[in-house]
């Protein structure tokens, strides 16, 4: 059986709870279109707004999955680097959700 | 009697919940879900992660370094994680002055740390990785107006 990969997508922004609902069911509608099959999701509210994660079936490349969580609408700066670690070797190293600032 | 004490931190892989409590002596782990507070499976160790950040954006040269560090925790280690989130910094330090030099290392901040369920590395005590580029600002493309 193959391993899940997630998507993690930061975003910055405060919502209510109907935003929220409408924001994730895009997501999902998202991922749909795009062809993944999505078996989990979690989401977890921070300082600024939320961590979300999106959990797919099947394993897939780095770049799928820079590409897929700026389309998720991720943080762009985070974006911006996940693209520069592309080129480096390890990029799921530096795909990080920051829990705990220091 | 002695509190029963359990750990409760946010798994970054997954967004569920990593659990550690100690039970008649022995040590546990879980991942578990942050909503529903069910197991999804016992952890046998979790990973943590230190993220640090140069910015050095002068004219003539400008870099742009991002350091992380890695150990692997048990348990045990876990429960008293405020040990290991002070160690880690300690290495993560040592680790840039000893490749880059002091000058590097006292210019680095802390973006900061995260615990994960699923070991990225080889199953070694620390390992440590750094991306590293001189910024290069992209000329502005030529627009072309195709009416």
């Amino acid at each position: 059986m193959s391993r899940a990969t997630y998507f993690k997508v930061d975003v910055d922004v405060k919502m209510s709870n109907s935003l929220l609902n409408k924001w994730i069911m895009t997501r999902i509608k998202i991922l749909e279109w795009l062809g993944f099959q999505l078996i989990d999701f979690n989401y977890v509210e921070t300082e600024k707004g939320y961590h979300f994660w999106f959990g797919v079936n099947g394993n897939f490349s780095p770049k799928t999955i820079a590409e897929t969580q700026f389309l998720l609408g991720d943080d762009q700066t985070r974006c911006r680097f996940n693209f520069l670690t592309l080129d480096a070797k390890p990029f799921h190293e530096f795909n990080c959700l920051v829990n705990k600032k220091l | 009697m002695s509190k029963r004490k359990t750990v409760t931190v946010v798994d970054a892989d997954t967004g569920n919940e990593i659990v550690a409590f100690i039970r008649r002596g022995r040590c546990y782990m879980y991942l578990r879900h942050p909503q529903t507070k069910r197991f999804i499976k016992r952890l046998k160790k979790v990973e943590l992660r230190i993220f640090k950040v140069l910015d050095y954006d002068v004219k003539a040269h400008p870099i742009y370094a991002d350091f992380s560090a890695r150990w692997i925790l048990s348990c045990n280690e876990l429960m008293v994680r405020e040990k290991a989130e002070r160690d880690i910094e300690d290495a993560i330090d040592l680790a840039i002055q000893s490749k880059f030099g002091k000058g590097l290392r006292d210019l680095s901040e802390y973006a900061g740390l995260e615990y994960g369920s699923r070991l990225i590395g080889v199953e070694d005590v620390t390992t440590f990785d750094a991306v590293w580029k001189h910024r290069k600002k992209a000329k502005p493309r030529k627009r072309r107006w195709l009416i």
